[in-house]
């Protein structure tokens, strides 16, 4: 080991206590990866305990020029989390604590490290819960998802991450990782320019959040859910606008293309089944109005050619009945396909899972382009998403040492970013910049005349981050 | 070991699996103490050689108890995969 090194993790020991500090090979490599294995190499891993700790850090990493990689639990899908080149990989979910839950104030106080799924474990005693669900929630931490701006199928009501938090405390890197808190614990608040929503999807390139206050909100009393199959994406299209005139209270609308379906039904279990494009429906209602609105929703899918409806008149009878199964399985379903056809059986396979958005009238148009692209570039995808808000993700799988397909992706990706931007919305919803989307943030700002507004984001992170040494190379 | 290698190779790094694995909340959330860690230290043992400290600690801390595998979108069969490499080790000479 070069003396430099050695002499770094030394210091962080002595620093820190040797039990927060690792230099073990393995271990680094394990949490020198994310969810799309996008992989780099560290001096360390530090497994922080309070928000001292980080604020000792960051402070001898300012004074030694030393790169901090932020990490929570590692499932971004472009490359956000892992370290780039050789630095500090610095993973909060140790400190995860749910230190305040106040049902009046309808809030809870949390460290980083919390799952989002544990997160609501918890609340639900109190009949609260936490309603930003990315399909990650059993492993997402909420420090990971207040950096890259997360959302997920409860989005069709409750809107995404930068909707729910309100207070945070962070760590700066600068000479002292300054400890600054920032928001209030209210839902209102007026605190000059909003840099609480600066930090919510910056992905860890300004400042270290140590802690978050997070608005709650109660379960709903109950939930009625639909799901039916469609000959034509446009037929849906035509029953998702009838929905929505309705004036449902809709708490998710989701869509599977027919091609997805089918891989389902064929390579995972289900409890439904059927064929073509699939929509399942959930609106929040009351015990006595639950019949009522199932029907009219059922109405409304059987003009437009529904073939095959499922209904459930609570939660609990939808997850009997599986209604969201084909919906939750095509991540699955792309693991499983990928797995089968992989050229060599050892080959590690990576998933994909694109995220652009559309406004929702444009997503029939969208759908088919991206399915025109899988034919010319050859590379075989299956396709949802969340149709109340137009976010699609396209799920693509390549194997290693599969060069061409490796060499093709990048472009696909580009491509499939295009029809998001050129249709008015955008190349990443949900997941964020990272390494993977940076040409895509710039294609997208270039296209809306916005390119102005990169250089005030460098200046906003020189501000936050003098020496550039937090997350260097993500975003920008 | 191909057969172990062909199914560890299947993990798409979600960590769906962590949540219910006793072993990594016991020890407070090291990666290297559940499903998600074991597996893909398994991965890095066989296919780029590497195996430590940590990664023996890893696996044998498992209990067996195969609450991941319910988890795993994968359909990995983690704790016999665990099972089979631990088999592995000890045919290659680590002892812990
Ligand atoms: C199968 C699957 C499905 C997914 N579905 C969705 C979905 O539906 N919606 C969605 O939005 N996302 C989804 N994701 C992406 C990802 O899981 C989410 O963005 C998630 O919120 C990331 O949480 P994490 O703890 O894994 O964060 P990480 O991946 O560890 O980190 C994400 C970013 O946050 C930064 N960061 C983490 N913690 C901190 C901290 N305390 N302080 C400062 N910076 C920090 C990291 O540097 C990085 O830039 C999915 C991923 C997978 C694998
Ligand atoms: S089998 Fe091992 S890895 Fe899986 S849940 Fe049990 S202890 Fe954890
Ligand atoms: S659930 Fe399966 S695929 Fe996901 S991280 Fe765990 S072992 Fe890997």
């Amino acid at each position: 080991m070069d003396v430099k090194r050695e002499e770094t993790i030394n210091d962080l020991k002595r620093i820190l206590g040797t039990e927060k500090v690792f230099d073990d090979e393995a271990l680094i490599k394990l949490y020198g990866k994310d969810a799309i294995f996008r992989e780099g190499s560290a001096i360390a891993l530090v497994l922080p305990e309070s928000v001292e700790d980080v604020s000792k850090l960051l402070s001898y990493a300012y004074k030694n020029d030393l790169k901090i990689y932020p990490q929570g639990s590692a499932t971004d899908l472009v490359g956000s989390s892992t370290p780039h080149s050789d630095g500090i990989i610095l993973n909060l979910q140790r400190m995860n604590r749910i230190k305040e839950i106040s049902v009046v104030d309808s809030y809870v106080v949390t460290e980083p490290g919390v799952r989002l799924f544990e997160l609501n474990n918890v609340l639900s005693d109190y009949g609260y819960m936490f309603p930003v669900d990315p399909g990650s929630v059993k492993s997402a931490s909420v420090g990971g998802a207040i950096n890259s701006g997360a959302g997920g199928m409860m989005g069709a009501k409750y809107g995404t991450m930068k909707d729910y938090v309100l207070e945070l405390q962070v760590v700066l890197p600068d000479e002292n990782g300054t400890i600054m808190r920032i928001g209030s614990k209210t839902t209102k608040s007026r605190q000059g320019y909003d840099l609480v929503r600066l930090i919510v999807g910056s992905e860890g390139t300004l400042a270290v959040v140590t802690e978050a206050t997070l608005k709650i909100v109660p379960i709903p009393e109950n939930v009625v859910t639909i799901a039916g199959f469609f000959p034509s994406l446009e037929d849906l299209a035509r029953a998702v606008i009838d929905i929505k005139k309705s004036r449902f209270d809709v708490l998710i609308m989701e869509f599977v293309d027919d091609l997805t379906v089918k891989s389902a039904l064929e390579n995972t279990k289900t409890k439904i089944s059927g064929e073509g494009n699939m929509l399942i429906t959930s609106v929040i209602t009351s015990i006595e109005s639950a019949d009522r609105v199932l029907n009219s929703l059922e109405e409304i899918f059987k003009l437009h050619g529904a073939t095959k409806v499922y209904k459930a008149r609570t939660q609990q009878e939808s997850d009997e009945l599986g209604l969201m199964d084909i919906r939750r399985n095509y991540y699955a379903a792309s693991i499983q396909i990928a797995a089968k056809t992989r050229k060599k059986e050892t080959n590690k396979i990576i998933v994909y899972p694109e995220d652009i958005s559309v406004p929702p009238s444009k997503l029939v148009e969208a759908v088919r382009r991206i399915r025109e692209l899988e034919k010319k570039y050859g590379i075989p995808m299956t396709l949802a998403g969340h149709i109340s808000d137009g976010n699609i993700h396209p799920n693509i799988w390549v194997e290693e040492e599969d060069k061409e397909r490796l060499e093709l992706l990048p472009k696909l990706i580009a491509d499939i970013m295009r029809i998001g931007i050129e249709l008015g919305g955008t190349m990443s919803s949900e997941h964020g910049i990272g390494t993977t989307k940076k040409e895509g943030l710039i294609e997208e700002l270039e296209h809306k005349g916005g390119l102005k507004a990169l250089e005030l984001m460098r200046g906003i992170k020189r501000l936050f981050d003098p020496k550039g040494i937090l997350n260097p190379d993500k975003v920008l | 070991m191909q057969e172990v290698l062909k199914d560890v190779s299947k993990c798409a790094f979600c960590g769906f699996c962590e949540w219910v694995c006793p072993t990594i909340i016991a020890s407070d959330n090291l990666r290297h103490y559940g499903p998600r860690g074991r597996v893909n230290l398994i991965y890095m043992a066989l296919k780029d050689g590497i195996i430590t400290e940590k990664t023996m600690e890893g696996i044998y801390t498992c209990l067996l108890c195969r609450a991941c595998e319910l988890q795993c979108p994968a359909g990995i069969k983690i704790a016999s995969d665990i099972r089979e490499f631990r088999k592995y080790l000890l045919e290659k000479g680590y002892v812990r």
